[in-house]
Order: structure tokens, then C-alpha cells, then sequence
């Protein structure tokens, strides 16, 4: 059973559904640190996304499960080698500075009232970086 | 205190080796080399130093209609880098604002007063790279825009232009790569009916959806480098900014 989880960001409020099966390490990584405060912003080489970092858990090298390139629009993307959770609210894809296509994690997917979350991660790019908070149901 | 004795064989080598083909001449009794037939170096500027005579700063431009490398050299009792590298002794805090000025040292007959934020400064203008994309960003003055970072492209900022202006134009002296607090546009072409104006403040190469793209760079911005780059770097965090362009009625400085 996939496990559900609340996430916050600014004043809009939604659920998020996470993969357990299909990414049952990186889920219970998630899992494992929640709740979790971070400030969400909108990325600069993958396209429609805003993502938040999290040290610990960084893991680089760690095997992905569940992987791939193309981000599809409304969940919740997982890259180890920096400890990135990316939403993403449009065309995205996993890249960087060195790299035109990499893979990440596909962790979860927003359920709950995902439109007007996804709108504010978008308007991450125009009006800035945004509180958000990840925690259990 | 005893200077340094003058460490020039270093710099020599390096530049043979970029340009071994090249006639090679002493000049301006620093005891260097440097390519010709483009000329000898000259003196670009002097810059304040604690140590007299000072420290000049000398442009060597290695080739020819579009210089594609300007190495910049800094002569200070024996001291000598180029552009970018490490800062000697006695070179003052804004060395590199002044180096970075120096150092691109693309061809510049015109340019243009820009504004980013509260930034204000001077976009040199590249007339002979891109004669005719210039020529219609000009028309288009004065231009207000916002600012935002870009999505694909790295360490960079945009803002859209009218499509209108630049149809046909296509790209001038192509690039990929977006150098930092250079400027360049790229028109609409094939199913990219959208024009843009782009500014990099970092590491930066411009990206689209579909992969690498190419753009047309025409200038380079001159003023407070570090708060130029802050601000377009913060609208990474803080969202959009605005920019203006404005035509320079004094003309370049």
C-alpha cells in the first residue's frame, strides 16, 4: 500500500502519494526525516520543477529505483547523488550543467488539491522561493 | 622590500603554445612575446598600486576581424598574469573589474545604458559580430522588460523580445555557450516564434527543451560586475527583476 503524506508549501496545502513499491529505499529514506522544512525553488537546467535539497540525505553513487528521465507534471522526483525533491508543474527533465539527460528517482505523485500547489511551485520562478513543509498524514 | 625578479617564461610559453603559427615580437619592454601581425600590445590602463611605477595593464589581441581569445596581461614589477588568473601583491581590491573589463575586449563601437534591479551600467555593444540583430535591438529602444531566470539554461536570466523585430535576422556569429554578464539574443527560428534577450551571471549554456541551442551574443555589461551578478543570481531566490535598455546619447566611454 502506497503511503500518503501532507506537503505544505506557502499557504497551499496537498497530499502526496509515495511509491513504496516501486521506490521502497527511497521512500523509506523520505519517510525516515519527515517532518521536514525546507524552502522550495524553482531549478535552473531541468525545466518547469522547484526543488528543495536535503543533506542528509545525499547519496551519491546509491542505486535508483524506479528510474527516469522525463519528469512527469505533477510528482514528486528524487536525485541522490544531491539529496533533490523536485515537483515538478510542466515539461521537465533530469539534467544539469554537465549533463543533457540523467535519470532520477520517480518517488511519488500529488493527489490532493495538486493544481493549486503546482501553481505556486510555478510561480516559484517569478516571485521567488517558497516555505514548504513535508510531513505525515 | 625587494620586488620579485620578473617571471615572465611562464606567460611566454603558454601563449606559443596557444598560437604557435604566429610571428612573435618583444614589446613594450616587458620583455614578452606576443603574437603578431596584429600589432604589438598596448597599454590599456594603469591601475593604482602601492608600488611606483604601478601596475599597467596591457591588451594583446592574438587574432584577427573577430578576436576570439584577448589575453590581458598585468605587468607589476615583474609580476605578470593573465586575465582571470591568480592576484599579484600589489593589485588593488577592484582589480578584477577591471581585468574582466579588459579581458573580453571584443571589438566595441557602440553601446547602451542597461539597467537590472537597481544595477545600473554600460552593455558594449559587438557591432561587427552582430551587425544586424544589433541594428534591430536598437530600433526596438527603449525597451522594459522583467527579468527572470532561466528554466534550462543554467546561470542565466531572460527576457522576452518581440518576435516581430528579429524575423529573419537569424543568428549572427553563433554560440552556445553563455559566458558570464555577456548578453545575447535569440531570435525566432523554425517553430520558436518567441524572441529572447539573455544575461549570464555564472555557468551557463543555452538549453531549450529539446536540447543545446545556439543564440547570438552581442555584448558585454561594464559597471559594478559583482552587484550586476548578485542581482541577477538573486533572481534565482527572489523571483523576477526588471531591466531596461536605453540608447547611450553619449556613446560609448
Amino acid at each position: 500500500m502506497n503511503t500518503r503524506i501532507s506537503v505544505q508549501l506557502g499557504d497551499v496545502g496537498a497530499t502526496l502519494t509515495l511509491f513504496d513499491e516501486l521506490a521502497p529505499l527511497a521512500a523509506h529514506k523520505l519517510l525516515g526525516v519527515l517532518p521536514i522544512d525546507a524552502e522550495l525553488r524553482h531549478v535552473r537546467w531541468s525545466g518547469e520543477t522547484g526543488y528543495f535539497l536535503l543533506a542528509s540525505l545525499a547519496e551519491p553513487g546509491a542505486q535508483l529505483e524506479n528510474a527516469v528521465t522525463f519528469y512527469p507534471r505533477g510528482s514528486l522526483i528524487y536525485r541522490p547523488e544531491h539529496g533533490e525533491f523536485a515537483f515538478t508543474y510542466g515539461q521537465a527533465q533530469a539534467r544539469d550543467n554537465v549533463k543533457l539527460a540523467d535519470h532520477a528517482c520517480l518517488l511519488g505523485a500529488l493527489e490532493e488539491n495538486a493544481e493549486p500547489f503546482l501553481e505556486l511551485v510555478r510561480k516559484t520562478r517569478t516571485e521567488g522561493r517558497q516555505p514548504l513543509r513535508l510531513s505525515g498524514s | 622590500m625587494a620586488h620579485p625578479k620578473p617571471a615572465h617564461h611562464s606567460a611566454t610559453v603558454d601563449e606559443r603554445s596557444l598560437f604557435p603559427s604566429r610571428p612573435r615580437t618583444k614589446h613594450c619592454g616587458t620583455g614578452v612575446e606576443v603574437p603578431d601581425p596584429f600589432g604589438p600590445c598596448r597599454r590599456e590602463a594603469a591601475v593604482s598600486c602601492s608600488h611606483k611605477p604601478s601596475l599597467d595593464v596591457h591588451r594583446v589581441r592574438p587574432w584577427g576581424q573577430v578576436p576570439q581569445i584577448v589575453l590581458t596581461q598585468i605587468v607589476c614589477h615583474g609580476m605578470l598574469m593573465t586575465g582571470g588568473a591568480k592576484r599579484p601583491c600589489c593589485v588593488p581590491p577592484d582589480w578584477h573589474s577591471e581585468l574582466t573589463r579588459l579581458h573580453r575586449g571584443y571589438p566595441m563601437t557602440k553601446s547602451l545604458h542597461i539597467r537590472v534591479g537597481d544595477v545600473v551600467g554600460e552593455l558594449h555593444l559587438w557591432s561587427e559580430m552582430a551587425p544586424k540583430t544589433i541594428e534591430r535591438l536598437e530600433s526596438s529602444l527603449p525597451l522594459d522588460g522583467s527579468l527572470v531566470h532561466c528554466r534550462w539554461s543554467g546561470d542565466a536570466c531572460f527576457t522576452e523580445l518581440d518576435p516581430e523585430l528579429f524575423k529573419g535576422v537569424g543568428l549572427e556569429s553563433a554560440v552556445r555557450s553563455l559566458y558570464p554578464l555577456t548578453v545575447a539574443i535569440r531570435p525566432p527560428s523554425g517553430l520558436l516564434n518567441s524572441a529572447e534577450l539573455l544575461i549570464s551571471y555564472g555557468v551557463a549554456e543555452y538549453r531549450l527543451p529539446t536540447g543545446q541551442a545556439q543564440v547570438t551574443p552581442i555584448g558585454e555589461f561594464i559597471g559594478d560586475l559583482s552587484k550586476f551578478r548578485d542581482t541577477l543570481a538573486g533572481t534565482a531566490l527572489r523571483g523576477a527583476t526588471t531591466i531596461g535598455l536605453r540608447a547611450s546619447a553619449s556613446g560609448p566611454s
